[in-house]
């Protein structure tokens, strides 16, 4: 499972803070662990400008500073496709848009730009339209919809990672399994897609979290799911995941697992 | 034990059908005055769950089944306020923000606030800023209530105050605000007159701006 590193984003107090004083030595520290602990990507959100205009500034100064400290691509985690543009400009190797979702609108202004840039994306499957539907079905149909208009503008389904949608299992007991459903909906209906989720939403309002979000990402490992936005310098996540995986035969002669056990990884 | 003692457990337990039962006997048997059972049974049982939510020592589906115990049992006192037309606490106009379609968080709130006896028009998901300059002319409330769970929809939570200040409205109602990405600093910046991290803090806020 790829792991897509969460850390760098601004609605955390002490990277709003580095952010606003460019601090490069905090920024490129987060980087450096997060990239160090395993992970595939990393998310830079930088949400709290009012004004697009700064936070192009933001992800132009960003972007280059995290690739030197981390050499892994980066999912750029906005609404606006000039920011998005602004990280493009100064990314190396093949970016992650963070998102799109079944809105025209919001495709017609990103997918271009993914499809001109070779970028991977996250869609979600809701859209302005149909909500959050409650159902697995509609959340299909609105990947179908998402699918269709990205092979029309050159993104290929194995560049989409479909995000179908955790809400907490705190306002309604069926969310998880909703949220398996989609998913497993998803790899079934649309062959090659990938798909995404945070693993943080499922325990919202429960005590502790992160025994329901551990148990969450083996749940959604087994149904298919190819890579999570998740804390990667979380020791106890990160040996589930590679436990999982050995369980889900994706680990080969347990390979894996051993080399992580070697190396003082499964040691909490 | 007396029955508006019993009303108040049940709330806090959300025990919907044993609050409903106890409140109708209450009313029917007991012949309590509806405003009593409102305010020494129903709210006593929210007010104990909202607090013990506070310090983590209950969680969000203890908050939804009490409050789901206290509305349905606050439909039954609703023909004899109507009957006595006793004004509500004050009137809240509530709703997610354009461009959002999140309404869960922003559900328990309005069920909250009319349990603690607000009026609420509740406008639903994906509100453009028009729209709730429309709903406040209309209602008048003291409160305007905006929530988002998306990191770029809350700007459309600063839209919709500038939308309020430019058809001269601003002054006229409190803006609360909430919801996953949004924070003391935001509210700062966008200059709405509160946030609140969770309903009954939410409610907490409404209540005290009204007194």
């Amino acid at each position: 499972m790829e792991i897509i590193g969460e850390k760098i984003n601004t609605t955390r107090k002490a990277v709003e803070a580095a952010v606003r004083q460019r601090d490069a030595a905090f920024i490129q520290d987060l980087a450096r662990r997060q990239a160090e602990a395993g992970a595939a990507f990393l998310d830079v959100n930088s949400g709290l400008p009012l004004d697009p205009e700064e936070e192009a500034a933001d992800f132009e100064w960003l972007v280059p500073l995290i690739q030197e400290a981390a050499d892994i691509p980066l999912c750029l985690d906005t609404a606006h496709p000039k920011v998005i543009e602004a990280g493009l400009r100064r990314h190396k190797g093949r970016a992650m848009i963070n998102s799109v979702n079944g809105d025209p609108a919001v495709l017609e202004s990103i997918l271009p730009l993914a499809g001109r840039h070779h970028c991977k994306v996250i869609a979600l499957t809701t859209s302005r339209e149909k909500k959050i539907p409650a159902g697995s079905a509609e959340r299909l149909e609105i990947a179908k919809a998402i699918a269709r208009r990205a092979q029309d503008h050159g993104v290929p389904l194995e560049d989409i990672y479909f995000d179908p949608l955790v809400l907490s299992l705190a306002t309604d007991q069926k969310n998880a399994l909703v949220f398996l459903e989609t998913l497993k909906a998803i790899k079934q209906e649309l062959p090659g897609a990938r798909t995404v989720s945070g693993l943080s939403n499922i325990s919202f309002g429960l005590p502790r979290r992160k025994l329901l979000n551990q148990a969450f990402l083996v749940l959604a490992g087994f149904a298919g799911m190819d890579a999570a936005i998740a804390d990667p310098t979380d020791k106890a996540l990160m040996a589930m995941v590679t436990a999982s995986e050995a369980l889900a035969n994706k680990d080969a002669y347990c390979a894996g697992y051993l080399r992580a056990f070697r190396e003082g990884r499964l040691d909490m | 034990m007396d029955t508006l003692t019993k009303i108040a457990q049940f709330v806090e337990k959300g025990q919907i059908q044993e609050a409903k039962e106890a409140t109708q006997k209450a009313l029917d048997v007991e012949k309590i005055p509806p405003m009593e059972i409102l305010n020494k049974g129903l709210i006593v049982g929210l007010a104990a769950v909202g607090e013990a939510f506070s310090c983590q020592k209950a969680f969000v589906p203890e908050l939804m089944t009490a409050g789901m115990a206290m509305k349905e049992s606050l439909e039954l006192l609703r023909p004899s306020f109507e009957a006595s037309d006793s004004p509500p606490m004050g009137t809240v106009v509530i709703g997610t923000v354009e461009g959002d379609v999140h309404d869960v968080g922003k559900n328990i709130v309005a069920m909250m606030l009319q349990g603690a006896g607000f009026k609420v028009h509740d406008l639903g998901i994906d509100i453009p800023a028009a729209k709730f300059v429309e709903a406040v002319k209309q209602h008048q409330p003291e409160i305007l209530a905006l929530s988002a769970l998306y990191t770029p929809t809350r700007l459309a939570m600063a839209e919709t105050l500038k939308a309020m200040e430019s058809n001269g409205l601003r002054t006229k109602v409190k803006v609360i605000i909430g919801g996953a990405p949004i924070d003391q600093n935001f509210c700062n910046l966008i200059k709405a007159d509160g946030y609140a991290p969770d309903a009954p803090q939410a409610v907490q806020m409404c209540k005290k701006w009204l007194a």
